[in-house]
């Protein structure tokens, strides 16, 4: 049951998990420094060659992706890129941890798996939010977006990022207890980015795909930000796109998947341990 | 009788004399791909006083850790129970990790943080008030103060093992369970820390394969091979089992060393026979065979015949083998 004592008591250790995160990656600043120049690098290809498509074939379009708003949707992908990167730290973490021989410590200490998800999620979201701000910033800079929906939009961000922390406390369990089986649901973690539209429209893909796409939860996540962000731009072109089961599947998986995600990292511990160090 | 603070929550027995106690634990391991089974605890059965200091000796592989790891809630047991400060561990996991410290030697530490910032983190994660005082303090008494703004990583062994001590006391746990806590240390430091220790007045779980600490910190033994309990007892009667075979050291004229180990050889209540240089060693039976030792060596110039004192160095080779 939560008490005003045990709620202090998991803030306090949230506060801990994230400070400890932090100072881990300040240890390297130079790689922190650099992870952040990366995305500027990676973002000149895709922006040179949709700009290129599109001058030749201005009225080019697919859904609501255009001339006008393809660069929406980089700039919206790229924003989704830093935050899908916190899967990979949770691996990375837990990895060390393992060998570090320190998750034996968090394993024995008297803490929350919520804690542990949230504590460093939230750490990964500070480490991220020097890039995500920039980005976020230059979409609104180039795609003015009234307070509300940027409200929504950032609402809709965290929510991103607790799927991801969630699919990523799953990879962690893996690593900790199954890592052999890591590399599979890798090639499933491929698919669901692949299949999840981050910068391209749905109608682009043959229908088969189409209905295998409407199927991936993470492909809610991020139409919804576009179409949210849309609203400012373009409100009737935005509203046609919009479906209910965008805001169903979205509550579902934001409030499912960090539950599923703790149970199974409850139910494998408490199977296989800590193996393979 | 003070319970320590111990809520009294539901029916288990709070009053027990016992702060650990293990019924039949068995721990199976499974090896993969080889669908091959390792029995590492096989129906163990003991029990630990509150405030008393037991030291878990055995050889590598015995089941040591396992025990530690079980009783810590790191993994579960294949069959039995076991209770900590009268609590099942199965069922009270938390209240077990709220009650419990556990030492991995100079491990559960990191490197990538300074020894201030391993402190300040797990007093946060256990919640500790007024940490930088308690900080200070535990770093004062194992000369850690100087280092504690370093990285880890910049540590001797020595330094990392005194970190993840203090990092356990910090806690200030009911029980500590301390797997090989003073490796690396040099003898100055390992022996102010076990005064340290002692003065703690707190059930302590040892495991270490370093005899000194063990003889000088620990009330009771208990003995650990192939996953079975050899013998728990105090380490008196530890070294007078062996006592009840005393030691010999003679040394004889080389030209008549191999006859006079011939002649031991021979003699029914002499063990473990050994050779070193121009030294002889062997175990007597008991005492009351000396008339007979000393008649059938009489014949030899002896030059050096010397009764060595038991340690538990012998014991732990003796129950080893």
């Amino acid at each position: 049951m939560l008490t005003r004592k045990s709620i202090r008591r998991n803030v306090t250790q949230t506060v801990a998990l994230i400070e400890r995160n932090v100072f881990f990656e300040l240890r390297f600043k130079l790689v922190l420094f650099t992870s952040f120049l990366n995305p500027f690098i990676q973002i000149a290809m895709p922006l040179i060659i949709f700009g290129a498509i599109f001058s030749i074939s201005g009225d080019y379009s697919f859904g609501y992706w255009s001339g006008e708003t393809y660069l929406l949707f980089l700039l919206i992908a790229f924003c989704t890129q830093f935050l899908r990167r916190i899967v990979e730290n949770f691996r990375q973490l837990f990895f060390r941890e393992k060998f570090w021989k320190t998750l034996q410590a968090l394993m024995v200490a008297p803490i929350n798996r919520y804690v542990l998800l949230f504590g460093i999620l939230i750490s990964e979201m500070i480490l991220l939010s020097i890039p995500f701000t920039f980005f976020l910033v230059l979409t609104i800079f180039i795609f003015p977006i009234p307070i509300l929906n940027l409200l929504i939009v950032l609402g809709l961000f965290f929510c991103l990022a607790i799927f991801f922390g969630s699919l990523g406390l799953i990879v962690a369990v893996l690593i900790v207890t199954r890592e052999g089986t890591y590399r599979i649901v890798k090639i499933g973690l491929t698919f669901l980015y692949w299949l999840s539209c981050v910068s391209y429209p749905l109608q682009i893909f043959p229908e088969i795909v189409q209905s295998v796409i409407l199927l991936n939860p993470l492909y809610y996540f991020i139409d919804l930000i576009r179409i949210i962000w849309l609203m400012g731009i373009d409100y009737n072109l935005a509203i046609s796109y919009l479906s209910p089961l965008h805001i169903i599947m979205v509550s579902f998986f934001t409030i499912l998947l960090p539950i599923f995600s703790v149970v199974l990292f409850n139910v494998f511990y408490k199977k296989y341990g800590i193996t393979g160090y | 009788m003070a319970l320590r603070g111990i809520k009294m929550g539901n029916n288990e027995n709070f009053n027990s004399e016992y702060d650990i106690e293990i019924f039949n634990l068995t721990k199976i391991y499974k090896i993969k791909g080889k669908k091959k089974e390792i029995k590492a605890l096989d129906n163990i059965n003991f029990k630990v006083k509150k405030g008393e200091i037991l030291g878990l000796l055995g050889p590598n592989g015995a089941g040591k850790t396992t025990i530690v790891s079980i009783l810590t809630t790191l993994i579960q047991p294949t069959s039995g129970s076991a209770k900590v400060l009268g609590r099942d561990i199965l069922n009270n996991k938390r209240f077990v990790k709220e009650n419990v410290g556990l030492m991995l030697g100079g491990d559960m530490i990191y490197y990538r943080l300074t020894g201030y910032r391993n402190l300040r983190f797990f007093s946060k994660i256990y919640n500790i008030k007024d940490y930088d005082k308690k900080i200070n303090d535990i770093s004062e008494k194992l000369n850690l103060t100087e280092w504690l703004n370093q990285y880890v990583e910049n540590y001797s062994a020595g330094m990392k093992v005194k970190l993840a001590l203090a990092r356990v006391l910090l806690i200030d746990p009911k029980i500590l369970f301390l797997d090989e806590p003073m490796l690396g240390l040099d003898p100055k430091i390992a022996k102010s820390i076990v005064d340290m220790l002692m003065k703690f007045n707190k059930t302590i779980f040892l495991t270490s394969h370093q005899m000194n600490i063990v003889e000088s910190l620990c009330d009771r033994i208990a003995f650990l091979r192939e996953g079975n309990i050899i013998k728990v007892d105090s380490k008196e009667n530890f070294k007078n089992f062996i006592k009840a075979g005393a030691k010999i050291q003679i040394n004889v004229s080389d030209n008549r060393k191999n006859d006079l180990i011939k002649t031991l050889n021979n003699l029914k209540f002499v063990d473990d026979l050994k050779v070193e240089n121009e030294n002889i060693f062997f175990v007597l039976g008991s005492e009351s065979n000396y008339p007979s030792l000393f008649e059938a060596i009489s014949k030899f110039p002896i030059t050096k015949f010397k009764e060595i004192e038991t340690d538990l160095d012998d014991v732990f080779i003796k129950l080893s083998s």
